[in-house]
C-alpha cells in the first residue's frame, strides 16, 4: 500500500527560558492511503506535537524541528515555504483539535468560520460558497439554518461538529484527530465517532488518530502506535495490538491494565505506575526503565532498537532483543 | 535533582517566594534603588538642609542662574538654590504620596472588605455610592475637597486620601468577593470559623496581594495629583517648595530660564518611574502567570 | 438591547443626583461666604446681607439645593453667584473646548496606541519592542502637566511653532491634545500588547492557521477583534479621565474650558457654577460608559446576548 505520510527520524525540540524539552526524540511513522492510524499515549508523550510538527504549527521560537523529514505524498513539508505550507494546511492536510470549546473564534459567526476555510483554498462565487457551507454543516448533521449562530450559541458537541465541519470542507486527503472526543460527554462521543467513520469512508481520507481512548482505537483504527517520552515504542495493525497471545512493551502491558479482547466495549486506559519521564530530563538508555517492572542493567545504559515481533507488529524493547537475529 | 536553585522551593513562605522572584526583575530593583536614593535624599536633606537659610532665603541678585558648582541646578525667581528645593520638596512629596495611599488604602481597603464580606443591602448600597465616584472624575474630586478646605500641606493629603478611597474599595471588595466563593473559604466555615477569623486569616492574605501592587501605583498617583493641585495653588503653597508648586513659578519665568521649569518635574517622573517599576515588579512577582 | 440602553439611561440618574449632592455638601463645607468672597474684605456686613439675599445664599442649605435641582429639571443651571448670568449661557460657550479636546484626544491616542501596541505585540521581545515599552514606562510616570509645559518650552518658547495658550484656533488644540494623550497611548498601547499576546495564544488562533489563513488574516480578522474587548473599556475609562485631566491642562494652555470654569467656580465658592460643570462632565462620562458598554455588543457576541437576556 502507498503512504499517505511518512515521518522519518523526526526530532522537536520545545526551548524554554529555563530549559530544553526534548519532545520528539526520533518518530519513524507511516500513514497508509485510506487508513486510520491510532496513535496512543499519555499526556506529554508527544502525540500532539506530532500532529503540529506535520502542519507545521509549532510555536514559533519555541517549539524547533531540530532534524528528520515529514514526507506527504513524497514531498517533504518541511521545505515548503511560508506560503506553500498555507496551500497545505485546512486543504490536503485539516486537523480538528482538542478542546471544540476554545477552537472556535467567538466573534465570528460558524457560517463565516467555515466559508473562511473553502474561501481560503477554492475560488467561488458568494452563492457558491454559501451552498457549500449549507452542505457542509448538513453532513455533520447540523441544520444549515443555523449558520448565523455564533459558537456560543451552541453545545459542547454541536461544536465539535462544526470544527469537524471546517476542517472536513475542503475534502481533505488526511484528516489528523487530536482527542477529538475528550472534551465530551460520552454520549456525545459516540455521535461524533460514529460521524467520523461515516465520513471518512464517504470521503475516503486518511487518518491520524490521536487518542488515549483505547476503545476509539479499537473501534476505528487500522494501525496503532504507542508513543512513549517523543519514541514510538510499538507498532503493529489494531489485531496485533490487541492479540493477547502476541508479546507487547511493558509499557503498552501497563497502559491497557490487561489487554481487553476487541470484543469487549470501551475500556479506558489504567494508569502506569510512576510518572511520565521529564522531557527536559530524560533518562539514560530507554526512557521509560525507571518506570519498568521488568528493567535490566542494560536498559539503563543503552537505547533499545525495534524488533521485529511477526507480522506489522514491532516493539522498541531490549527483552524481545534476541528475537530480532 | 535538576533544579536545585533555580526554582523555589515548597518550604519557602508566600513573602520569600515574592522576594526570591522580585529579585530577578532587574527593572524593579532599579526602581527600589532609585526609591531608596530618594528616601535617603529627602532624609538627609532633612538633616543638612535649613529651613530658613536655604530654602526660603531670597537672594534676588542672584536670581535665574545658570546651573553652576555653587547651585547644580541654578536659582529661581528669588534666588534660591533650585536642587535645595527640590530635595526639600522630595519630603512633602513623599509624605502626601505615602500617608495619602496609606490612608485611602485602610478606609477604602475596610469600606470594600465589609460591603464584600457583608454582601446583600450593605453591598448594594455600597456599590451604589461607588458607582457616583467612578462617575466624577478623581481629580475634580480633589480639586473640590481642597478648595473648600483651604490650600495647606494636611488638607491636601485629606484631599489626596478621600480621592483614593473609591479605588482599594471597589478592588478589595471584588477580591474578596472571588475568594469568598473559594472553597478553603467554605471549608473554614464548615469547621466552625466566626466571621473575623475567617477574614483575618484567609481573605486578608489573598487580598494583600492585589493590594500592594495598587498601593506602589497608588502612591505614584498621588504624588503626580498632589503636584498638580499645588500647581493650580490648590496644595502646598509658596514659598514652601513643592515639586508641584515650583513648576508653576517655573512655568511664569520660562521665557527667561527653563530650569525651574524642568527639574522639579525630571523628579516627580523619576519619583513615579521608580515606584512603577516596583509595582510591576512585585505584581510579576505575585503572579508570574500575568507577565507576557 | 433597546430595552438594556433605557434601563442604563435611567440608571444614570441617582448617580447624578448622588454626585449633586456630595458636591454641593463638599462646597456647603466651605467656611467662607460667597458674598464676602466676591465683594472683598472692604465689604460692609449690609452689602454683605444684601448680596447673599439676592443670591439666596442666605437661606438654608437643604433649601438652596433643592432650588437648584428644581431648577435643573426645568433646563435652567441658575446664575453665576460672581457675573450674575446664567451659567446655562458659561456651559454652552465652554463646553465645546473640553469636548473637543477629549474627543481630539480619544481619537488621536486610539490611532497611535493600537497599531504600535499590535506590532510590539507580533514582535515580542524586539528591539521595537523594548523602545515602545521604555517609551510608555516613561510616559506613564511623566506628570501630564508637566509634559504640557515641556511642550509649551520646546514650541512655544523656544521654537516658536505653536502659540503657547489660547482655545480658538484649531491649532491652540495641538499642544494640549498631545499632552493628554501621551499617558493613553501609554497605557492603550501596553494594554493592546498584552491583550494581544493573551488571545494569539487562544486555540481558536491555531484553528485559523491550521485551516491555512495567512499571518495578517489571523492578526487582523481573528486575533484584534478579541483582543480590542478590553482595550475598548480602557478607551471609554480614558476619556473619562481626560475630562478630569482638563482641569490641569486646560489651566495649562490657558484654554476656556469645563475644566477652567470649574476651578474658577471653586475658588470663588460659585456653587451653580461649579455644581453644572461636575454634573454636565459626569453625564458625560456615564453616557461614554453606557456607548463603550454597547459597543462590547458589537465586538462580542456573546455579551450582546447577554443584553438581550437582561430585561
Amino acid at each position: 500500500m502507498e503512504n499517505i505520510l511518512e515521518i522519518k527520524d523526526l526530532h522537536v525540540q520545545y526551548q524554554t527560558s529555563e530549559d530544553t524539552n526534548y519532545a520528539l526524540n526520533g518518530i519513524d511513522l507511516n500513514i497508509q492511503k485510506g487508513e486510520t492510524l491510532g496513535l496512543v499515549g499519555e499526556t506529554g508523550a508527544g502525540k500532539t506535537t506530532i500532529a503540529l510538527s506535520i502542519l507545521r504549527l509549532l510555536q514559533s521560537g519555541v517549539g524547533q524541528i531540530k532534524s528528520g523529514d515529514i514526507l506527504f505524498e513524497g514531498k517533504s513539508l518541511l521545505e515548503l515555504n511560508d506560503t506553500e505550507i498555507r496551500k497545505v494546511r485546512g486543504d490536503k492536510i485539516s486537523m480538528i483539535f482538542q478542546d471544540p470549546m476554545s477552537s472556535l473564534n467567538p466573534v465570528l459567526t460558524v457560517g463565516d468560520q467555515i466559508a473562511e476555510a473553502i474561501d481560503l483554498h477554492r475560488s467561488l462565487s458568494k452563492q457558491e460558497l454559501s451552498d457549500m457551507v449549507d452542505s457542509t454543516l448538513e453532513l455533520v448533521g447540523i441544520p444549515k439554518s443555523r449558520k448565523n449562530d455564533y459558537p456560543h450559541q451552541f453545545s459542547g458537541g454541536m461544536k465539535q461538529r462544526v470544527i469537524i465541519a471546517i476542517a472536513l470542507s475542503t475534502n481533505p486527503e488526511l484528516l489528523i484527530a487530536d482527542e477529538p472526543t475528550t472534551a465530551l460527554d460520552v454520549t456525545i462521543q459516540a455521535q461524533v465517532l460514529h460521524l467520523m467513520e461515516e465520513l471518512k469512508q464517504k470521503l475516503n481520507m486518511s487518518m491520524l488518530m490521536i487518542t488515549h481512548d483505547l476503545g476509539i482505537v479499537a473501534q476505528i483504527c487500522d494501525h496503532v502506535a504507542i508513543i512513549y517520552a517523543g519514541k514510538i515504542i510499538e507498532y503493529g495493525t489494531v489485531y496485533e495490538i490487541f492479540d493477547k497471545s502476541r508479546e507487547h512493551h511493558p509499557y503498552t502491558k501497563g497502559l491497557f491494565g490487561s489487554i481487553p479482547d476487541l470484543t469487549v466495549e470501551t475500556r479506558r486506559l489504567t494508569p502506569v505506575k510512576g510518572l511520565m519521564a521529564d522531557p527536559a530530563d530524560l533518562p539514560e538508555g530507554c526512557y521509560f526503565h525507571p518506570r519498568c517492572d521488568e528493567c535490566m542493567e542494560i536498559c539503563k545504559n543503552k537505547v533499545p532498537d525495534s524488533c521485529g515481533m511477526g507480522g506489522e507488529h514491532y516493539v522498541r524493547c531490549h527483552l524481545f532483543k534476541e528475537r530480532q537475529v | 535533582m535538576k533544579n536545585t536553585d533555580s526554582a523555589p522551593r515548597k518550604s519557602r513562605s508566600f513573602i520569600q517566594d515574592v522576594w526570591y522572584r522580585f529579585k530577578k526583575e532587574k527593572l524593579a530593583i532599579l526602581g527600589l534603588v532609585i526609591l531608596l536614593i530618594i528616601f535617603a535624599t529627602a532624609i538627609l536633606g532633612g538633616f543638612l538642609l535649613d529651613y530658613e537659610k536655604d530654602i526660603i532665603t531670597q537672594d534676588i541678585p542672584n536670581k535665574l542662574a545658570s546651573p553652576s558648582f555653587q547651585h547644580i541646578f541654578g536659582t529661581d525667581g528669588f534666588g534660591r538654590d533650585i536642587f535645595y528645593r527640590i530635595v526639600w520638596g522630595a519630603r512633602y512629596s513623599l509624605l502626601i504620596g505615602f500617608s495619602g495611599s496609606i490612608i485611602g488604602l485602610l478606609v477604602g481597603g475596610l469600606m470594600g472588605a465589609v460591603a464584600g464580606y457583608m454582601g446583600g443591602t450593605v453591598d448594594a448600597v455600597f456599590m451604589r455610592i461607588i458607582d457616583m465616584f467612578i462617575a466624577l472624575p478623581t481629580t475634580i474630586l480633589a480639586v473640590a475637597i481642597v478648595s473648600v478646605l483651604g490650600p495647606s500641606l494636611t488638607n491636601l493629603i485629606v484631599a489626596i486620601s478621600i480621592a483614593n478611597v473609591p479605588s482599594y474599595a471597589r478592588l478589595t471588595r471584588s477580591s474578596v468577593l472571588t475568594i469568598k466563593d473559594n472553597e478553603f473559604i467554605e471549608a473554614s466555615t464548615a469547621v466552625g470559623g466566626n466571621g473575623v477569623h475567617i477574614m483575618m486569616q484567609h481573605i486578608l492574605p489573598n487580598v494583600l496581594a492585589t493590594l500592594i501592587v495598587q498601593f506602589t501605583m497608588g502612591v505614584g498617583w498621588s504624588i503626580t495629583t498632589a503636584a498638580g493641585l499645588s500647581y493650580l495653588g490648590l496644595g502646598v503653597t509658596p514659598p514652601d517648595p513643592e515639586w508641584g508648586n515650583m513648576l508653576s513659578e517655573g512655568r511664569d519665568v520660562m521665557r527667561y530660564n527653563s530650569n525651574l521649569v524642568i527639574f522639579p518635574g525630571l523628579f516627580i517622573m523619576v519619583t513615579v518611574l521608580a515606584l512603577n517599576l516596583v509595582g510591576d515588579g512585585i505584581r510579576d512577582a505575585v503572579d508570574p502567570k500575568l507577565k507576557n | 438591547m433597546g430595552r438594556f440602553v433605557l434601563k442604563r439611561l435611567l440608571q444614570v440618574i441617582p448617580v447624578l443626583i448622588g454626585i449633586s449632592i456630595i458636591i454641593f455638601t463638599i462646597m456647603q463645607l466651605s467656611p467662607s461666604n460667597p458674598a464676602r468672597l466676591i465683594l472683598g474684605e472692604k465689604a460692609t456686613e449690609e452689602q454683605i446681607e444684601a448680596l447673599s439675599a439676592e443670591l439666596g445664599t442666605d437661606q438654608p442649605a437643604v433649601k438652596q439645593y433643592f432650588n437648584y435641582m428644581g431648577g435643573l429639571l426645568h433646563g435652567d443651571l441658575g446664575n453665576s453667584y460672581r457675573t450674575r448670568m446664567p451659567v446655562m449661557d458659561e456651559i454652552v460657550d465652554r463646553f465645546p473646548t473640553t469636548f473637543f479636546l477629549a474627543i481630539l484626544v480619544m481619537v488621536v491616542s486610539t490611532a497611535i496606541s493600537i497599531p504600535l501596541g499590535v506590532l510590539s505585540s507580533l514582535r515580542q521581545n524586539s528591539l521595537f519592542d523594548a523602545i515602545t515599552t521604555i517609551i510608555a514606562l516613561l510616559l506613564t510616570a511623566m506628570p501630564s502637566f508637566w509634559l504640557g509645559l515641556m511642550l509649551m518650552l520646546i514650541f512655544a518658547e523656544k521654537l516658536q511653532w505653536l502659540p503657547a495658550i489660547g482655545s480658538t484656533e484649531f491649532i491652540h488644540f495641538i499642544m494640549p491634545t498631545l499632552t493628554l494623550s501621551a499617558a493613553n497611548i501609554a497605557s492603550n498601547m501596553r494594554m493592546t500588547r498584552s491583550s494581544m499576546l493573551e488571545v494569539i495564544r487562544q486555540d481558536y488562533i491555531r484553528t485559523a492557521r491550521a485551516k491555512g489563513a495567512p499571518e495578517k488574516v489571523v492578526i487582523v480578522k481573528h486575533a484584534l477583534k478579541n483582543a480590542l474587548i478590553p482595550v475598548v473599556t480602557a478607551i471609554g475609562m480614558n476619556f473619562g479621565w481626560s475630562l478630569g485631566g482638563a482641569v490641569l491642562i486646560e489651566s495649562v494652555f490657558s484654554m476656556k474650558g469645563l475644566g477652567t470654569l470649574l476651578l474658577n467656580g471653586v475658588r470663588t465658592k460659585d456653587v451653580p457654577v461649579v455644581m453644572s460643570a461636575v454634573l454636565v462632565t459626569s453625564l458625560i462620562f456615564c453616557v461614554v460608559t453606557l456607548l463603550v458598554d454597547i459597543s462590547y455588543g458589537f465586538i462580542d457576541p456573546r455579551i450582546k446576548a447577554q443584553y438581550e437576556n437582561k430585561r
